[in-house]
């Protein structure tokens, strides 16, 4: 802290020395509105970062000096959700948001709204279009609000002025085509959630004691899978004398079943059934014939019991009941209910684990890689509104809280000292976090302290951004090693959240519902043996009736555009 | 022209004039709720337009392009728009046929009851599902029909059958909706049949049993008789909400099992995305909806003139 001190007098320093030299020149292009103090000379500061330990690279946008302007003369309005945790709203001052408006200079006015009524405000204050915050969550359809010209394009601020954002896309190049628009300019700011995958990616789960139980080993393909839920079911693996055991359940309804589809080379997980062909062209695996093999295995199964009878509707407290009344005999969802569930079987008084296991090939001799897809990896758009004043420093701000190691560290890890330590320059989470003396969850306390904020904030691939997932798991060895024997199978998911035109959004609105509809009604109905597989044919046709080709088409326009964008 | 205007304004001074100011504290009694009207129901009718427009907020409704029934086409144009108007209509007839006699009947046969802490007892109790939220609602159908430890399916396997996987059953989902929906309001609903019953002359009552009549005769010849104009006009009344379903307790019960007979226009528009910004196409569904309440309401009411005498106008 001592050491931040002092630096931050030196910039301070240096950037009054600056606004001395440069104020009578009166030379200065930035927008000195009406906060007539303000250093306008920062914008132009090339050069003067000789106080900077690190000094930037190559062409890229210079580094600028903090803080920003003079304490408190300029005040940028954010508006986004309230805080997640009730009772700490981030207009309380939250130590991690009071940080960074002290090292910055530039004042925070919160216009935040609760979650579940966000929506509704902001829309209503977009279509007033005056007085709009200067930064904001995109409701809905961002694309909209910048042709109507709501959101403006902050292209060449990032050029400029975009330091640590920059820093952070070229480190993880997976980012850009996110934020840019099907026009080429940059509009958005977005949460990274790529990282999560580091230490939660999706993974099949099962009863480890059950296995072993029936001398069985870990499953790896669907045969196994096949062979070890018979098993369970025929012979009473939780010893009652009943035959209730539910093999497998399925988190995430529908897609916790095709989820399966990933041994026979389908996307049809996080994807939705949208993947690229080798020549780079888009294609949909719902009408593949794997997706028939893929149906008729999980028919089979349904038919003979194995998988949950109410996989078309259960959500994931009732799945945590069938964990703790001995039921069920494997999972695939998130990782982290490795824990939870192990720990639920504890509490209930059972003697048994779940483990995460490689997920599975399609057959012994199949040559498809087995792998899951990546959730994410990005998640909500946030832009600059046309009422925005200042635009200049409200973006250095905005780059030094979203992408610099201050604002990464802030908003993954909290407080320092409090929330984290730094151990060889990487920061390491307290006990504060991991094991709460007032009982908060680990998010909770994060919370409590302004990280894990509603702001866009990262959790990457690369980089000082993706230190904190793998933190969050490193008290609990055998998530750890679960999440690093999942690692090489993890695929990049399709890019279904790219930016798209009007034209694309209004093809996508007519004709994507009917295309759902259709596929969750028929895809449930062939795996509970309610419609025969011989209409497989049929149901591919009704597709492709239905305006497939029109979706493929816009599918296609936006995965070239995200390929170039790279 | 102006000898037609002179005629108005002088009727107006002539005669509505001298009647406002004669009734001046009836219409300032009914004043707030005119105003609730004007402001909230009629005004925002103007609205409307943007179903045949492009709706952009920061253009305005008036400045928004139009695009004529462009809207109207992507709805009716869907391959599930028959199957959405039927599921739609279906569900609310059968609400409506099997829902409706049951407070009726609540009614006179808790009118039955001597007063006392029993009738009492019964009433609150009947009442309470009404004040249950959806959300819970479903919750206890979803754990009461599990096809594992539901109590239903515990009962019909002790019973020896087999159980039954109701709620991704097409066929069961439209008697779970109505009856969990009958559950839930019907002691609730017999509140205005009760105070109908309430209103009926006690002459009545004497006079039949002057005449011998027996106490089933007494209700099926005078209280019932005596309500059912209020019944009738309920019934009118439900009629115009026939295409208002309830949005929420379906999405939360229903799922691709079971869209053959669960999925209804409220639901779909809402996986159509109208929470993304869709204002226009949201409208258009919603003026298609109104139309038909609107025309079903008038047909019934038409009816009921003729037949019954009884009608909302």
């Amino acid at each position: 802290m001592k050491k931040l001190k002092a630096q931050g007098i030196l910039i301070l320093a240096a950037c009054l020395l600056l606004t001395a030299c440069t104020g009578p020149a009166g030379g200065s292009s930035s927008s000195s509105s009406s906060s007539g103090s303000s250093p306008s000379g920062s914008s132009s500061a090339s050069g003067t970062g000789g106080s900077a330990p690190d000094s930037s690279t190559g062409s890229g946008p210079e580094k600028y000096t903090l803080p920003l302007v003079e304490d408190g003369s300029v005040t940028i309005s954010i508006a986004i959700y309230e805080n997640y945790l009730t009772g700490y709203p981030y207009s309380s001052g939250l130590p991690v948001w009071e940080r960074l408006q002290e090292e910055t200079g530039v004042k925070i006015d919160w216009q935040t709204t609760p979650s579940s009524d966000y929506a509704t405000v902001m829309k209503t204050r977009l279509a007033s279009g005056t007085d709009l915050p200067d930064f904001i969550n995109i409701p809905g359809d961002a694309m909209r609000y910048v042709s109507d010209g709501v959101i403006i394009p902050i292209t060449e601020q990032m050029e400029k002025y975009g330091y640590y954002t920059n820093q952070l896309f070229e480190a993880n190049p997976y980012l850009r085509p996110f934020v840019t628009g099907p026009d080429g300019e940059l509009y958005f700011f977005t949460s990274d959630v790529a990282g999560t995958s580091l230490s939660d990616p999706y993974a099949f789960m099962i009863r480890k004691d059950w296995l072993e139980k029936f001398n069985l080993s870990e499953p790896e393909t669907l045969d196994d899978w096949y062979q070890c839920w018979k098993t369970f079911l025929e012979q009473d693996a939780n010893g009652n004398g009943q035959r209730d055991e539910i093999p497998f359940c399925n988190d995430n309804q529908l897609k916790g079943l095709t989820g399966f589809g990933e041994a026979f080379g389908l996307y049809t997980h996080a994807s939705e059934g949208w993947s690229v062909n080798d020549q780079g062209v888009v294609e949909y695996d719902y009408v593949k014939p794997e997706m028939k093999e893929l149906l008729a295995w999980l028919n089979k199964c349904y038919s003979e019991d194995l998988i949950d009878k109410e996989f078309a509707t259960q959500g994931t407290d009732v799945i945590m009941k069938k964990v703790s009344s001995n039921q069920s005999g494997g999972v695939f969802r998130f990782l982290n209910g490795l824990d939870t569930y192990n720990k639920a079987l504890q509490s209930a008084g059972i003697d048994g684990e779940y483990i995460a296991v490689k997920p599975p090939k399609a057959s012994a001799d199949s040559k498809l890689e087995p792998f899951v897809e990546r959730y994410g990896p990005v998640s909500g758009l946030y832009g600059f509104t046309k009422d925005c004043k200042d635009l200049d420093i409200k973006f250095k701000f905005i780059d030094y809280a979203y992408a610099s190691e201050t604002g990464n560290f802030g908003t993954c890890f909290g407080e320092e000292g409090v929330g984290y330590e730094l151990k060889d320059g990487k920061p390491v989470f307290t006990d504060y976090v991991l094991n709460n003396p007032d009982g908060k969850s680990t998010s909770d306390a994060l919370r409590s302290m302004g990280a894990m904020p509603t702001f866009p904030w990262c959790r990457s691939l690369n980089g000082y951004w993706s230190y904190q997932p793998t933190q969050t798991i490193a008290h609990q060895p055998n998530t750890v090693a679960a999440a690093e024997m999942m690692q090489p199978y993890i695929r990049d998911s399709f890019p279904q959240n790219i930016p798209s035109t009007e034209e694309e959004q209004s093809i996508i609105g007519q004709y994507m519902t009917d295309i759902t509809t259709l596929r969750d009604e028929m895809v449930t109905k062939f795996i509970m043996g309610r419609e025969s597989l011989d209409q497989f044919d049929t149901f591919v046709n009704d597709l492709q009736q239905i305006g497939l080709d029109k979706v493929l088409q816009v599918r296609q326009a936006q995965y070239d555009r995200y390929k170039s964008l790279q | 022209m102006k000898s037609i205007n002179n005629k108005k304004t002088g009727y107006f001074r002539s005669q509505v004039l001298p009647q406002i100011k004669r009734d001046r504290f009836l219409w300032l009694l009914i004043l707030p709720g005119l105003l609730y009207f004007i402001i909230f129901c009629y005004v925002p009718m103007g609205g409307l337009v943007i179903a045949f427009k492009d709706y952009r907020p920061l253009k305005g409704i008036w400045g928004s392009n139009w695009v004529g029934l462009r809207y109207f086409a992507e709805f009716f144009s869907s391959p599930f728009f028959p199957r959405l108007m039927r599921n739609t209509v279906l569900i609310s007839v059968y609400s409506l046929l099997w829902g409706f006699p049951v407070p009726i009947l609540f009614a006179l046969l808790l009118n039955e009851l001597a007063a006392g802490p029993f009738k009492k007892v019964v009433q609150t109790v009947s009442y309470m599902p009404h004040f249950i939220s959806v959300v819970v609602l479903v919750g206890m159908v979803q754990s009461f029909l599990s096809p594992y430890e539901g109590i239903v399916n515990q009962l019909i396997t002790k019973l020896g059958g087999s159980a039954v996987n109701f709620l991704s059953e097409s066929s069961w989902f439209r008697t779970i909706y109505v009856g969990s929906g009958i559950w839930q309001n019907f002691g609730y609903n017999s509140i205005i049949y009760l105070s109908a019953i309430s209103a009926v002359d006690p002459q009545l009552y004497e006079a039949a049993r002057i005449d011998g009549a027996k106490r089933i005769q007494i209700m099926t010849r005078v209280t019932f008789p005596c309500i059912l104009p209020t019944a009738i006009i309920m019934l009118i009344l439900n009629f115009g909400s026939i295409m208002n379903v309830g949005f929420e307790k379906i999405n939360l019960l229903y799922s691709p099992a079971v869209y053959e007979t669960a999925d209804v226009i409220s639901t779909y528009v809402y996986r159509r995305g109208i929470l993304d910004s869709q204002f226009s196409f949201g409208t258009a569904v919603g003026l298609f909806n109104s139309v038909i309440n609107l025309f079903l309401i008038l047909v019934v009411n038409q009816i009921s003139r003729k037949v019954s005498e009884v009608s909302l106008w």
